[in-house]
């Protein structure tokens, strides 16, 4: 049987408590203040309305307002008719980056009910490193739509594309 | 400018520093089931504490480094928020496994694993490390170029998709679809998850037996459910 020496208590909680602060410190650094932006959504939708994908996709539609940003992204290439095909494939690429970076979070997702035992401070990790994980989902969303509100302006995203910047 | 060849490697050379400590949490679950080699808790944490140090470590540096390159070429900012919230979700999908033996801070160095473990309600696998960084491919991704980037021309990395044949109002409707769908799954899964741990305290909390023995019981032992309807 390996042993090792010295006291355990609290290095696990530890661990955990330096992971979720590099998560709260890189996710700052390129959404900024994710915390008020995921509140202002989470305030617009009750919660246990986004419980089912699908009916969860219609909620965070009507959040960010999809349907207004799809009219809004069609006129403006109506507008630059010589572009789109090339606006067009930008949003293809802006999908897959999506796909890519955004897609993983639904598995990350599985490990928030090992958090519920592990404090930070006075709370435990569970839900701090939900509201990281949402603000990945829904804010980097928001501004890939462009929509308006407290997202960032990180991406160029489909309204900016459509209208014609790269 | 593009991401240098060799920051690019340095994000690829991550999957072994991942998969390291989805090893020794392995390890650690392993040694609980009583499958794997006994382990004291002090050597379970010590593996597991050495691999997410050097995780944190290694992935301190690239970030820096991504943020470095973001500040001398702003044009690659989308690119580098790109992996750095793809490094936070590993963050995130590591501190899940971690978190799954937080049993072991309760115990003694000396103790032996599988006893911490009993009724733990351990996970079989360090699965969420797996199923995110390695079946959802994103360790590989951050090592690869992205496919977001501004169009300026036909793309490698892209596969080519045919037109619509509905005119751009399709085009867009898709891609819109695509995106708010999978926020929609995103949040999803955050909620469910949240709700499972809710639901795995609340098991753990029903299931624990009564202090009060049977043999002192007045009424009938177990839930009220099994008791005869004539008491």
């Amino acid at each position: 049987m390996r042993s090792a020496v010295g006291g355990i208590a609290g290095r696990i909680a530890g661990l955990v408590g330096r992971l979720i602060a590099r998560v709260e410190d890189v996710l700052g650094a390129v959404l900024g203040n994710y915390r008020e932006a995921v509140g202002a959504v989470i305030e617009e939708a009750d919660p246990a309305s986004f419980v089912g994908e699908t009916l969860a996709g219609k909620v965070v539609g009507r959040v960010l307002r999809a349907d207004g940003i799809r009219a809004a992204a069609v006129a403006r290439l109506a507008a630059g008719p010589g572009e789109t095909a090339r606006r067009l494939r930008r949003m293809r690429r802006l999908a897959r980056s999506n796909r890519r970076w955004v897609g993983p979070v639904r598995f990350a997702a599985r490990g928030l009910a090992h958090l519920w035992g592990v404090p930070l401070g006075p709370v435990p990790a569970a839900p701090v490193a939900a509201v990281a994980l949402l603000a990945w989902t829904i804010v980097v969303t928001g501004d890939q739509l462009d929509t308006a509100g407290p997202v960032p302006d990180v991406w160029v995203g489909v309204l900016r594309i459509a209208g014609g910047e790269s | 400018m593009a991401l240098a060849p060799d920051l690019l490697g340095d994000l690829r050379d991550l999957e072994g520093t991942v998969a390291a400590v989805r090893d020794a949490v392995d390890a650690a679950l392993a040694a609980g089931r009583g499958d794997g080699p006994a382990l004291m808790a002090g050597g379970a944490v010590a593996g597991v504490e050495g691999t997410t140090l050097a995780w944190l470590d290694r992935t301190a540096a690239l970030e820096r480094r991504l943020r470095a390159h973001a500040r001398a070429e702003p044009a690659d900012a989308e690119d580098v928020a790109a992996r750095l919230g793809g490094v936070a979700v590993l963050h995130v999908a590591v501190a899940g496994d971690v978190g799954a033996i937080e049993a072991l801070d309760r115990g003694d160095a000396g103790g032996d694993v599988r006893s911490l473990a009993a009724g733990a309600g351990w996970p079989q696998y360090a699965s969420t490390i797996q199923a995110t960084a390695f079946d959802a491919g994103l360790v590989r991704a951050l090592g690869e170029p992205d496919p977001g980037g501004p169009d300026d021309g036909p793309d490698a990395t892209v596969r080519a998709e045919p037109e619509g044949d509905e005119g751009p109002a399709a085009d867009v409707a898709e891609v819109v679809r695509e995106i708010v769908e999978r926020a929609g799954e995103g949040a999803s899964a955050v909620l469910f998850g949240l709700a499972g741990g809710v639901g795995e305290a609340l098991f753990a909390t029903l299931s624990t037996p009564s202090p009060r023995p049977c043999s002192w019981a007045r009424t009938p032992c177990g839930p009220p459910w099994a008791a005869s309807p004539d008491g």
